[in-house]
């Protein structure tokens, strides 16, 4: 509030239904009372060195790290490749082209400590994550006597790409379940699928 | 969720794009590979798909598990 932002919301729960909420915003923008901008890029006194008082990665740039780190590219080629993609563009401009080894290294951090343990009952943290991903669940069924469970998980994103790469075309199925029991051709070729989906996730 | 996967395998369902680059298109966690089970997410699936485009058709099914029923395939074609 310090910046007079008045962005602020009302929201109702219901008792019986308490997973589901109801929003109203009754300011949506971050403005003060004379109308301009109080946070993120179009805040004029976010720029220079004002900007000092709110550093901040932009989200879009944290995602990028974070999945950088997640499929094990190294620190310091994560920071060449950004230190060469800000130079492309004529130098640093904001926060995001600062971007320090420190918060790669506190990303690290965070991703080392995250869990993903919602609950201690695998059944309750399975059927809290399916809750909060309804959209991108595609499939749940629970069978809790035998320890059993199939959660089918697709994006809207992967749905666009099975729609127009599957069709006409061939789809491969995966799984790391059987490969115990494999023939050694067929290991072999579960090899060759996690090297090229790395590969993609690389690039 | 780590522990999970751990405990209950992954399938993920790929295709290919046109510079033959690998693309996750779903995965599911299951802990088994039972016909019954199998038969379920590639039902609802397909449907979800179908509903989006009611023609589309893949040409080919891959598929690495030997203990896989086959005769599923044909919900996809």
């Amino acid at each position: 509030m310090m910046r007079g932002c008045l962005c602020h919301f009302t929201m109702k729960r219901l008792y019986t239904r308490p997973l589901l909420a109801l929003i109203i915003y009754n300011q949506r923008n971050h403005v003060d009372k004379t109308g301009a901008p109080c946070h993120g890029f179009l805040d004029r006194d976010a720029l220079g060195t004002r900007a000092v008082y709110a550093p901040r990665i932009s989200e879009d740039l944290r995602q990028k790290i974070m999945s950088m780190l997640h499929v094990g590219i190294p620190l310091d080629n994560i920071i060449r490749h950004h230190t060469e993609a800000v130079e492309r563009h004529g130098g640093p401009s904001n926060r995001d082209d600062f971007l320090t080894r420190n918060d790669v290294r506190n990303m690290e951090r965070a991703i080392r400590h995250c869990t993903y343990e919602l609950h201690a009952e695998d059944a309750c943290s399975v059927k809290m994550w399916v809750q909060r991903h309804q959209r991108n669940v595609f499939f749940f069924q629970e069978n809790w006597d035998m320890e059993a469970f199939v959660l089918g998980i697709q994006s809207e994103w992967q749905l666009q790409q099975m729609l127009h790469y599957g069709h006409n075309s061939f789809i491969v199925l995966h799984s790391n379940f059987g490969s115990k029991k494999l023939r050694v051709w067929e290991i072999s070729f579960l090899l060759r699928v996690s090297y090229m989906i790395n590969l993609k996730l690389m690039d | 969720m780590r522990c999970l996967f751990e405990q209950y395998p992954l399938h993920t369902l790929l295709v290919f794009d046109s510079c033959q680059n690998v693309i996750p298109i779903a995965w599911v966690i299951t802990a088994s590979s039972h016909t019954q089970d199998t038969h379920g997410w590639m039902v609802a699936l397909v449907e979800r798909v179908r509903t989006k485009d009611y023609g589309w058709r893949p040409n080919a099914f891959l598929i690495d598990d030997p203990e896989f029923d086959i005769s599923l395939v044909r919900y996809l074609s």
